[in-house]
């Protein structure tokens, strides 16, 4: 009878329990994850090498400035994007919000005669409004963001037709808040000085502050989360805000810097954006994503469209491109995820 | 709060009852369990072995009955609730972030921080890593390791190395050694065992009664949401706790 189970003769009580199984792994892993970020960093190289390669222009100052000016608008999409998709839901929207937001704006000051400073305000509440509907409906509702932003991105877009009635918004690029976000300092774009801004903050949060561990294990394990007391619908829907948010500043950034705003403006701009965050390594099933990776896949993706404008290619291989591109990162990653397990 | 004498018990649970709808998934059920005690709460599936678990996590509260702390009545209706009592659930797999590190996920929820919320991950990654060469050496190298490399048994440490670090005083192990080798489900047990001598006590719930039976004192058997009985390890044999899950009748009573 096996009574008292296998342990008949009890051993003395157990302080220390030897569960290692695999002494080498972690170190590793560890290497992995360094190559990791390293490996996009290099990649980026090897992208913008080729491509002056290509175009001797590529790396003229003319051309870098140029760069330096457009991409923030792409990438300060993508650092809220970054965040998002690391809680665990991402957003179809973005482009609506990018179009819309700075057309609210636009209407307070050149036809209703708002203050520029509080139109610009009425923009930001606007992003963050749409997020904050997103958030909601996602959360509470309880349907998946890609359904409850697809039907937001086109409602949004429908609304921004509908105030336009198809004709562009001039906006005063001469005013000091345009020239707050996207005017020069001694030749430099402002822009990407806010850009290099928003990513550093959004850095900082991700990595040094209790609400990015929070928006990592709601993205990683969202049962986990709620079980150790984490809000993770707040999470998400103060991340779905902050997009909209960005979204909204991006758009605004635009129309500054090029004096109008189109209701067509930020097609196709999520996927852009989600493009460069997976592009960086950031997993589209949440919980692992890191800034660093996004500025590359911004970098990269901003790069390929300058670079076939460069060579004269014509502009209907940028898709192409970024689609292949998109196919070849997330491949890579999953390769190096399945060495690990 | 006061040192309980080792008879008396810490927690208790007088006439606890939940029904889901029509369904009445625990009738009336008392238990007690000591400072130091490991209970294995037996049953078949449908029991209500794991209602009687949440109820203790704080995530369903009961439609009546009481939960008794050192013999003040306590009311358990969320987590942060539970977690005040001492009580910590450690579910097979779902507890544990695989995506990030050790450190994040043992203060998951908890975060130690700066003022305006910064991380002190100093701090966190200090005590992550003395918490588990004290209690637990697992062969895990760093805090910073990723949870979802490490082996099952190596999550369950983790899991487990949170609460005590965290003042458990009762541990709540739901299938713990379900996805185990043989071999870490032995270490993951001895492990518990040890437990004892810090007179932090455990619920075992698990469909393993070869597991069970070797590391519990006292068995709370469970059949359809009623309780069979209480009984120590010296008055039964594996062969009747078998037979009254498998019955869920005590007919010797």
């Amino acid at each position: 009878m096996a009574r008292g189970g296998a342990r008949g003769g009890r051993p003395p009580a157990i302080r220390s329990v030897d569960l290692s199984d695999s002494s080498g792994r972690g170190r590793r892993l560890k290497n992995i994850l360094k190559y990791k970020d390293i490996s996009i960093v290099i990649i980026t190289i090897v992208f913008l090498s080729i491509f002056a390669m290509v175009s001797d222009k590529f790396l003229s100052r003319e051309n870098i400035f140029i760069i330096i000016k457009t991409m923030p608008e792409l990438g300060i999409v993508a650092i809220g994007m970054t965040m998002l998709i690391i809680a665990g839901e991402f957003d179809l929207s973005v482009g609506s919000t990018f179009a819309l937001a700075p057309f609210i704006m636009a209407i307070l000051n050149e036809r209703a005669g708002q203050n520029q400073i509080l139109s610009l305000l009425a923009c930001l509440v606007t992003g963050a409004a749409i997020g904050c509907i997103n958030g909601l409906i996602t959360t509470k509702i309880g349907i998946p963001s890609f359904i409850t932003t697809l039907g937001t991105m086109m409602a949004w877009r429908g609304a921004v037709l509908l105030i336009s009635a198809g004709f562009p918004q001039s906006f005063q690029r001469d005013l000091p808040v345009a020239k707050a976000f996207a005017g020069n300092i001694s030749g430099f774009p402002v822009q990407f000085i806010w850009f290099v801004g928003f990513a550093v903050v959004m850095w900082v949060l991700l990595e040094h502050h209790r609400f990015g561990n929070w928006t990592y294990v709601t993205g990683g394990n969202k049962a986990a989360a709620v079980a150790m007391g984490i809000p993770v619908d707040r999470v998400k829907i103060i991340n779905f805000m902050v997009l909209g948010g960005l979204s909204a500043l991006a758009g605004a950034i635009q129309m500054f810097r090029m004096g109008s705003g189109y209701s067509i403006a930020g097609q196709g701009l999520e996927l852009q954006a989600i493009g460069a965050t997976v592009i960086g390594g950031t997993l589209l099933s949440g919980g692992s994503g890191t800034m660093v990776g996004t500025l590359m896949g911004t970098i990269i993706i901003f790069s390929i469209e300058n670079i076939i404008v460069l060579s004269r290619a014509p502009a209907f291989w940028f898709r192409t491109f970024i689609g292949i591109i998109v196919i070849v990162a997330v491949s890579a990653h999953v390769l190096i995820q399945g060495r690990r397990s | 709060m006061n040192e309980p004498d080792k008879g008396a018990p810490l927690y208790r649970l007088v006439g606890i009852s939940k029904s889901f709808g029509p369904v009445e998934a625990l009738k009336n059920i008392d238990m007690e369990v000591r400072a130091g005690e490991i209970i294995g709460l037996v049953g078949d599936n449908g029991a209500g072995k794991s209602t009687l678990i949440k109820i203790l996590s704080g995530i369903y509260p009961p439609d009546s009955g009481q939960i008794l702390y050192n013999g003040e009545v306590k009311r358990i209706g969320s987590y942060r609730d539970s977690q005040a009592l001492g009580i910590a659930t450690i579910y097979q797999d779902r507890a544990l972030v695989d995506s990030v590190s050790i450190y994040r996920n043992i203060f998951m929820g908890s975060e130690l921080v700066h003022p305006a919320g910064f991380l002190d991950k100093k701090t966190m990654r200090k005590d992550a890593t003395k918490v588990m060469r004290e209690s637990i050496s697992i062969g895990i190298e760093s805090s910073d390791q990723l949870v979802g490399d490490l082996s099952g048994g190596q999550k369950q440490a983790v899991a487990i190395a949170r609460a005590i670090y965290f003042r458990a005083r009762l541990l709540l192990l739901d299938e713990p050694t379900n996805a185990l080798s043989v071999k870490e489900s032995r270490q993951v047990m001895a492990f518990v065992e040890s437990l004892k001598e810090e007179g932090i006590s455990s619920i075992f719930v698990t469909h393993n009664l070869l597991h069970v039976h070797s590391i519990a004192d006292r068995f709370t058997i469970l059949s359809h949401g009623e309780k069979v009985g209480d009984f120590e390890k010296r008055d039964i044999s594996m062969e009747k706790l078998e037979r009254l899950i498998v019955t869920g009748k005590n007919e010797e009573v």
